[in-house]
């Protein structure tokens, strides 16, 4: 699964350990999600949705 | 190197969750602590009659379950990474003790190895455990 989220965190000037805090999960997840490394379950996904103001798919995509 | 010490380490784990491992750590020691006390007194004759092995079979078995509870508590609180990387170590761990029971049971027949143990079991569990931790932090860094 492809993510923007590396850009979007970028957009707003939040650090990594910024937004892990703001999505209650470890820096270490967040670092995982934007290399790729972990997809993140579907609540998680929407709670960042909510944090950006976007919708889900514009956050993330099938890599397809 | 570096990853493989923040893994051993769980490092940026949040303070709630390396507090509740902590805790799950501390009731592994006390229950394997009370296993090896038991064992080791059952050999030395201090526990020698039926009731004081129910006794200490029951102090073991109450340290087990609040390991298992604690442990349940800490996987259902845990960051959603760290949790799938736990799930995994735990299916390894149990894959590999089945397997190794298995082929040993084999080799024990054919008179090549002797009979495993439940301590041996416990160590192949332990250490598996802990290597598909370190792999599965490794791998996500």
């Amino acid at each position: 699964m492809n993510n923007r989220l590396k850009a979007l965190r970028a957009d707003k000037g939040w650090t990594q350990a910024d937004l892990a805090a703001q999505l209650d999960v470890s820096r270490q997840t967040i670092i995982a999600i934007e290399k790729g490394k972990f997809d993140p379950s579907l609540p998680l996904a929407f709670k960042a949705a909510r944090l950006f103001e976007l919708p889900i798919e514009q956050i993330f995509s099938d890599q397809t | 190197m570096g990853k493989i010490t923040d893994a051993i380490l769980i490092k940026g784990l949040p303070a709630t969750d390396a507090k509740n491992a902590n805790k799950v750590n501390l009731w592994a020691l006390l229950w394997a602590g009370t296993l090896v006390a038991s064992l080791t007194m059952q050999e030395m004759q201090i526990i020698h009659t039926t009731a004081m092995s129910l006794a200490a079979a029951l102090v073991n078995l109450v340290m087990g379950v609040i390991m298992a509870v604690s442990y349940r508590r800490m996987l259902l609180t845990l960051d959603e990474m760290e949790r799938r990387i736990q799930y995994n170590a735990l299916a390894s761990a149990v894959a590999m003790s089945l397997l190794a029971y298995g082929a040993s049971s084999i080799l024990y027949n054919a008179a090549l190895v002797s009979e495993i143990s439940a301590s041996q079991m416990i160590m192949i569990l332990a250490f598996t455990y802990s290597g598909g931790l370190i792999v599965g932090r490794v791998r996500m860094a």
